[in-house]
């Protein structure tokens, strides 16, 4: 025992953080450490130590009768003890090679509040907090099977991060699983501080700027996901889940969808797609139209814009990179600032770049418009680093327009279009359901089908392919 | 292997491109119509390029358009030295009509076509007319500042609500003239008190119009050459006979100085040359809008007599009007040879060299007219018939 304290002290440098008390019980001395800065002292006190008084006789089985700790760890090694140590759990140390975890954490993390970055008009309101267990707590609450599996990783060389996955058994593919256990079971780094560092390092990060996987910062989108077959990482410390694999058709799917009628949804989801492909490409369209193919605006128009970029100084292609560069300051800007000065922020945007630049006969008033539009559409994706792959893919239009007019952006179009089919993660095709062409998935893609209709899952994501047999509510006779 | 080829392939698709021609909106001068004379041989051009001005700066207005003109043995000689005046290439993509002087259409159009189709930068969806009087395009118009469009949308309200026009494009003017059988009718177009004012801004700012441009009627070719013009009545039966009429009135005397009008908004016609004999037959119908006659409508019958009095004006006037074209210019803009062509190739063939020497003049009419008054308005008799 007292080489276990000798031990620990040398590798903390004798830190006064972690509290050595002895007690001496019937002629034995049994140790009790904890690290102050994890525990909650009422806790120790009232439960552990209190118990300890009442002990007559130091035995192993009497202590953990008497301790009304309900959570406790039964270890015998020094590093369990050093473990079990940083997570805020007083150890025992009762004898030579029995020692007793007790779990006294002090509760370090924020209480479950309203989500910040998915914002939806209805829906539930909880999101993922910090700590690992509530964030569990959240998924379990809604999915209450046995048949969710979680899978518990330890990583991080310094961090030792709680990881967990978690996937509905029957339905994910075990494959997928296994993949996932692979990909964590390689990972050696020094730490994992936040989920996007452990996706990071489990997808080929650069092979396809747009994410494979969704951060999901609410359990109802971890819920949702779970039940299509898709497993969920939770890193202890982050309140974002990761879901895995993810598609290019998940970035258009809102939490929303599932409190509207499906009519209403699918016209909803059209406007989706109109939105991407408009800031995708209008920059590009536009620079193509207007510095080659002028043949195809028609002429009324036409002379407008030319009316309109008579005194710019700077071929399309620079006014166009300007602007959307000031767009992006902007945008990056906003996101550091406090938002109590993000109004000053706008003020200074829509001045400077609205007004003044044209004013001043830098850019014309249509390529405000052309940028504005692309802008906008560009934030409508919750999932950020959709909208932040969308530039290198905007950028690339851009270029293709201005080397080539309308057959550059084609080129360019085509090779998005191989870029984006040819790539998979963990199996699962990015352009899936709609190449390789799947006809039940399709029914809740562009166009949303009836509930009860949508009765397969994707059989990329699993073996379980039926969903629902709900029948078709029964159709009423009619009123005579 | 895969990667040997797609380094060959990459820089073979940036290489083998179309038309790379770079220019920015700032670089070009937009034309939207162009206007073709010859004097003494000379081409003469006329490039109407629009001033592009932007929409709030009133203060110190220049003129809508620029017209540059050009002079040269051929049409592009006669394009490129207008460069000497103009500030920016001139972009002939965006024309939206070509107006071909009549001195030319009397001489040929062939040069013409041959310029417009051998360009390979300029779209050919345009309308071409033919222009009655000099520098048609130099006037500015009231309402629509451009007189090319204002002139394009005058075409298009006219076959709208009157045809009397036409709206020939010049791809279909290139179909007609590749066409042994067909022959060319185009619309024309005249200025009314052309003076110099009429280039001049304040042009517009009375009411009155002073120079202003007018729609002519069809101006009719033979053999690739103008010959002549149809009137106005000729012009309507014209486009009655080629189905291209939407909306137009027809006006009929009932009684004596007393007129009635019948807007037709259906009209269908088809042609058949069989056994020297053509067989034409109209079916209209319409609405009653104006009746200034003496006699009640509320009988049917009226209304079948009235329809019975139309459809037999109409085939006299029909008829009339084919022999007035047989007579005076003796082309066959109806296309009884290409309905020949079409369905009895054997006789096309032996009718054919003299078609115009005898076949032609000897062809029999027969004009059957069907018309269909829909509705009559609410009035049953004329207004003035009851307050007598």
């Amino acid at each position: 025992m007292i080489n276990i304290i000798n031990k620990l002290k040398k590798e903390t440098n004798n830190q006064d953080t972690i509290i050595y008390r002895k007690k001496k019980i019937l002629f034995k001395n049994i140790y009790i450490i904890f690290n102050e800065t994890l525990i909650s002292s009422d806790t120790v006190s009232d439960f552990i130590l209190r118990s300890l008084n009442k002990i007559k006789v130091p035995t192993y089985k009497n202590i953990l009768n008497k301790i009304s700790n309900f959570k406790y760890k039964e270890i015998n090694t020094y590093d369990d003890v050093s473990y079990y140590l940083n997570s805020g759990f007083t150890i025992i140390l009762i004898s030579k090679d029995k020692y007793l975890a007790l779990e006294t954490r002090k509760n370090l993390s924020r209480g479950i509040t309203t989500p910040t970055t998915e914002n939806t008009p209805r829906g539930a309101l909880d999101s993922f907090t910090e700590n690992i267990e509530i964030n569990i707590g959240l998924i379990k609450r809604r999915i209450k099977s046995n048949d969710l599996w979680i899978k518990k990783y330890r990583i991080g060389r310094y961090t030792d991060t709680s990881v967990a996955v978690l996937y509905i058994n029957s339905i994910a593919k075990k494959e997928i699983v296994d993949k996932i256990d692979k990909l964590l079971n390689n990972i050696d780094i020094d730490g994992i501080i936040a989920s996007g560092i452990l996706r990071n390092l489990i997808e080929k990060e650069n092979k396809n700027a747009f994410p494979n996987t969704i951060s999901a910062e609410k359990p109802y989108t971890a819920a949702r996901y779970l039940l299509l077959g898709n497993a969920i990482i939770l890193v202890d410390n982050d309140p974002f889940a990761l879901i895995l694999p993810a598609t290019l058709n998940d970035n258009f799917i809102s939490e929303e969808d599932d409190y509207n009628k499906s009519i209403n949804v699918s016209i909803t989801r059209i406007i989706r797609y109109i939105t991407f492909a408009i800031t995708l490409l209008t920059p590009g369209i536009y620079i193509a139209l207007t510095t080659y193919n002028q043949e195809i605006i028609p002429v009324e128009l036409l002379i407008s814009i030319a009316a309109q970029r008579k005194n710019v100084p700077f071929s399309t292609i620079t006014e166009c990179i300007f602007m959307i560069l000031s767009f992006e300051i902007l945008r990056e800007s906003d996101l550091k600032l406090p938002s109590f000065a993000s109004s000053a922020i706008s003020i200074v945007g829509a001045l400077i770049l609205g007004e003044a630049a044209v004013s001043a006969g830098i850019v014309s008033p249509i390529m405000i418009i052309v940028v504005a539009i692309t802008a906008i559409s560009s934030l409508i994706f919750s999932e950020p680093e959709f909208t932040n792959a969308l530039r290198i893919y905007r950028l690339a239009f851009m270029v293709g327009g201005a080397v080539l007019g309308l057959y550059g952006v084609l080129l360019v179009f085509i090779f998005f279009l191989i870029n984006l089919s040819s790539y998979n993660f963990l199996g699962m095709p990015y352009l899936s359901p709609f190449t390789p062409p799947n006809k039940n998935r399709l029914k809740d893609s562009i166009i949303k089908f009836p509930t009860v209709d949508i009765k397969k899952r994707n059989p990329f994501l699993t073996n379980n392919i039926t969903k629902s047999t709900t029948k078709k509510p029964y159709t009423e006779e009619p009123y005579e | 292997m895969n990667k040997k080829i797609l380094i060959i392939i990459i820089p073979i698709l940036f290489l083998l491109t179309g038309c790379y021609d770079y220019k920015e909106l700032n670089s070009i001068s937009i034309l939207s119509a162009t206007e073709i004379n010859k004097i003494d041989d000379e081409f003469i051009v006329s490039a109407q390029a629009v001033n592009p001005q932007a929409p709030d700066k009133t203060s110190n207005a220049q003129a809508p358009f620029i017209i540059y003109t050009g002079r040269g043995k051929t049409i592009q000689e006669a394009y490129r030295s207008i460069a000497n005046e103009s500030s920016k290439f001139l972009y002939l993509n965006h024309i939206q009509i070509l107006i071909i002087n009549e001195k030319i259409a009397k001489e040929s159009l062939d040069e013409i076509v041959d310029y417009f189709m051998r360009s390979s930068a300029i779209r050919t969806e345009f309308y071409v007319l033919i222009g009655r009087d000099d520098n048609i395009l130099d006037i500015i118009t009231p309402i629509n500042d451009i007189s090319s469009a204002s002139i394009k949308e005058s075409i298009e309200n006219n076959l709208k609500y009157l045809g009397t026009t036409s709206d020939i494009t010049f791809n279909e003017l290139v179909s007609i003239m590749l066409d042994e059988n067909g022959e060319i009718v185009l619309p024309s177009i005249k200025l009314i008190n052309d003076s110099k004012e009429g280039e001049n801004i304040e042009n517009t700012e009375e009411t009155k119009v002073n120079t202003k441009y007018e729609l002519s009627n069809l101006a009719i070719f033979k053999d690739d050459k103008l010959i002549g013009y149809l009137n106005e009545e000729q012009s309507k039966n014209y486009n009655i006979l080629q189905n291209k009429i939407n909306n137009t009135i027809l006006t009929y005397e009932c009684d004596k100085d007393k007129y009635m009008s019948v807007e037709i908004i259906d009209s269908q016609s088809s042609i058949d040359v069989s056994n020297k004999k053509a067989n034409i037959e109209v079916k209209l119908s319409g609405n009653l809008n104006e009746y200034n006659c003496s006699k009640s409508l509320e009988n049917k019958k009226t209304i079948e007599k009235i329809e019975k009095e139309f459809e037999q004006k109409l085939t006299e006037s029909i008829t009339k009007n084919i022999n007035e074209v047989r007579t005076e210019y003796n082309s066959d803009i109806f296309g009884f040879l290409d309905n020949i062509y079409k369905k009895d190739y054997k006789t096309y063939k032996t009718i054919k060299n003299n078609w115009y020497s005898s076949n032609y003049q000897s062809l029999e009419l027969s004009v059957k007219v069907d018309l269909t008054v829909i509705a009559k308005g609410k009035v049953m008799e004329a207004i003035n018939e009851k307050n007598q």
